[in-house]
């Protein structure tokens, strides 16, 4: 068989520092959506926490036991990050792999908070937006999956073909907030 | 103007798109005549008060939404989900 190079959605982009945020592409992992089919939501939950350890996320929640996470993808949608789809759920809803779709970058920094919040019209405030929590919102005109994972630090994804607008715009706005901070 | 996800909670106008009237979810039955036919694709009111339509949140969590809201005032009265409404 041909062995063909897996290329990550940045292309090998290196991490940057700009200002107090970190910017860097995290790949690699495998991604599965789970859409539950109607009526079976606390069965689906029942196989999932059999499985995992959690059951289904909640709007704007986060999940995680070990290495696996679930996270909170959309109106009953949810994104299984680094776990192979347990097959007791294949008849409680659509399992569709998803790895390669998406381009994830992480923001970490002091900085990380008013970068992200001159980019998305939510409330990136720690109260209001606290680790674990993930949110589907705008990020200037692109369709992003924004998750806080830790008080300093937020995971953006994308789909892949936003890749490079989504590294330009969070580049840019770091780029921006840095001068602002540097100004006497 | 902002309306209030069920899902997202309260977010700008600029994550939604408008569909148009709440009673395209009101689908006559196939056997129900020209009339009922005519008055459920072509027919609206144009009310100067409280309204009822279709929106998508499109760039957040992708569910469609029936929202009640006054022409007048431009005050929302509520934000559901379509669901909830079949559930119902
Ligand atoms: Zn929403």
């Amino acid at each position: 068989m041909v062995e063909l190079k897996a290329k990550s959605a940045l292309g090998g982009q290196s991490a940057v520092q700009i200002g107090a945020v970190r910017l860097q592409e995290v790949e690699g992992s495998k991604l599965s959506a789970i859409a539950p089919f109607a009526g079976v939501d606390a069965k689906l939950s029942e196989a999932m926490e059999l499985a995992y350890g959690f059951g289904f996320p909640e709007p704007g929640q986060v999940l995680q036991k070990g290495q696996a996470r679930c996270v909170w993808f959309g109106h009953r949608q949810a994104l299984l990050i680094a776990a192979t789809p347990d097959e007791t759920l294949a008849e409680l809803a659509l399992i569709t792999d998803q790895s390669d779709a998406w381009c994830s970058v992480s923001a970490v920094g002091a900085a990380a908070e008013d970068v992200l919040a001159r980019l998305c019209p939510v409330d990136l405030h720690l109260r209001a937006f606290p680790v674990g929590h993930t949110a589907r919102c705008p990020l200037g005109h692109i369709n992003v999956s924004l998750t806080r994972v830790a008080a300093d630090g937020f995971e953006i994804m994308a789909f892949r073909s936003m890749a490079a607008s989504l590294w330009h715009e969070v580049t840019a706005a770091a780029e921006l907030v840095a001068a602002r901070a540097a100004l006497p | 103007m902002r309306l209030t996800c069920p899902n997202c909670g309260e977010r700008d106008i600029r994550e939604f798109t408008y569909q148009g009237a709440a009673s395209m979810l009101d689908r006559p039955d196939p056997e129900a005549g020209p009339e009922a036919w005519h008055a459920y694709l072509h027919l609206r009111d144009n009310p100067a008060g409280v309204t009822r339509d279709l929106w998508h949140h499109g760039c957040g969590c992708g569910a469609w939404l029936v929202v009640t809201r006054d022409t007048v005032t431009h005050a929302v009265h509520a934000v559901e989900l379509v669901e909830a409404r079949d559930a119902g």
